[in-house]
Formats: structure tokens, sequence, C-alpha cells
């Protein structure tokens, strides 16, 4: 049982290393991208895109059905906000293009599933560690081997 | 990430996910070991430098990385089945394997 025992700690060490290790892998992963998306413009309300905060730089294209709006004529652009000033294309959907330092999606779905964000793998960590007192207690368990 | 160090990741992943699914030895280590480098595996799997013609050039691994997320989830299941007793299953006994 001491043996056991000492590989479940050795382990759950492991792993409670390993949650931070995922999170900087997660940081790490963040890249120059080009980030398309859709936004509905309204006249004078500040709207901010998807990834503001990585905006990296101040090129931005932004076009509704196909004409390209000019940045200080009919829109403002502020680090990842966009403010319409031309009314005339208020409540428009307007298709963004701008430059972001981020992760790619795939890799902020994965974060999501793996719970990088949610902290649900601690939850996981406490459960393997109830179950482990549960299975000392009353044996069937087979630790560290078959 | 840069690719060698990747690829020696997976090469531990694999075999260590190879040990307690095939040998079924160590299974509470080797699953652990398994969950937490498939997890890195995924996450990183959006950047991985790769050295080509003197270049440094950053590859995304796209739904390949859904795979190693997969993975993850599998061995951290094993991990806890593991520590509970319900993985690895007994092995059927066949009475031809024990003929004297």
């Amino acid at each position: 049982m001491k043996g056991d025992l000492w590989t479940i700690a050795v382990v759950l060490v492991f792993l409670a290393m390993m949650l931070p290790a995922v999170g900087l892998g997660f940081e790490s992963a963040a890249d120059e991208r080009t980030i398309d998306e859709e936004l509905t413009l309204e006249h004078q309300e500040p709207v901010e895109v998807s990834y503001a905060d990585d905006v990296t730089d101040d090129d931005v294209t932004v076009t509704v059905d196909g004409t390209e709006l000019e940045e200080g004529t009919d829109y403002d652009w502020d680090s990842g906000e966009i403010t319409l000033t031309n009314d005339e294309y208020d409540g428009e959907t307007a298709a963004v293009t701008y430059s972001a330092e981020t992760q790619s999606e795939e890799t902020h779905d994965v974060a999501q599933v793996l719970g990088v964000f949610d902290g649900w793998i601690a939850i996981v960590l406490l459960f393997v560690v109830t179950g482990a007192i549960v299975a000392m207690a009353f044996g069937g368990s087979n630790f560290g081997g078959r | 990430m840069w690719s060698g160090i990747y690829l020696a990741l997976f090469a531990l992943a694999a075999g260590a996910t190879y040990i307690y699914v095939v040998e079924e030895e160590a299974v509470v280590f080797t699953s652990a070991i398994a969950a937490g480098t498939w997890s890195l595996l995924a996450i990183t799997g959006g950047g991985v430098d790769v050295v080509s013609g003197g270049e440094t050039v950053t590859m995304s691994l796209g739904s390949v990385q859904y795979l190693f997320a997969g993975l993850s989830l599998l061995s951290l299941i094993a991990f806890v089945g593991s520590i509970i007793g319900w993985y690895p299953t007994d092995p059927e006994i066949h009475n031809e394997d024990y003929r004297v």
C-alpha cells in the first residue's frame, strides 16, 4: 500500500505541474494572425472586435456590401473599437479584417474542451483523490500496476 | 514550440499510451503521463515552429489538435478508472492457456 500511495502522490504532483504548463503552452501558441469577422455597425456607437485586446497594428479593412469604408470619413478605429461616423451605414453588417496576436480557433476550442479556462480539471483531480481514498479503504484498486 | 520538442513530446505521449493500453503496465503512471502530454500537444499544436530552408515557419496542426484533445480526455478517464479500479478490466482466462 505504501508504494501505491507514493505512486498516487507522484502522479498528482505531476498533474498539478502539468496544469500551469498547459496554460503556458496556450499563451505561447499565440501568433500574428489575420482575423476576418462580421460586425453590425451602429452610428456613433463603438463596437468592439472579438480580439480587441490582441490587436497588433492599426491596419484595418471595413467593407459593407463590397464597398470599402474609409477610416476617418466613414468610421474611426481605436485599438479594436470601430465607431461608425457615417450614418449611411447605420445597422449594416460589415466585414472587418485586422491583425491580432492570438491563438488559432482550434487552439481556443481545445482549450475550452480541456478546461484550461473553466478549471474543471481541478474537480476531476478532487474526484481522483476521493476515489483513491475510497479504493484504499475498501480495496479493489490496482494502483501503479495491473 | 519548436518542432523537435513537439515530436519528442509526441513520442512520449504515444509511448505512454501504448504502455497503458496494450501492455497494461503501470496504468496510473502512464495514463497520467499520456493525459498531460496529449493535452500539452493539443494546446501547443496551433503554433509549431518548423525550420525550413533557414527560415522559421509557424505551422498549425488544425483539426489534429481535436484528436490530441480527445486522446488526452481518454487518458484522463483511464487514469481516474485505474485509481478507482475500473480499468484495466480483469483479463479473460481461457482454459487452453493453462493446459499442462
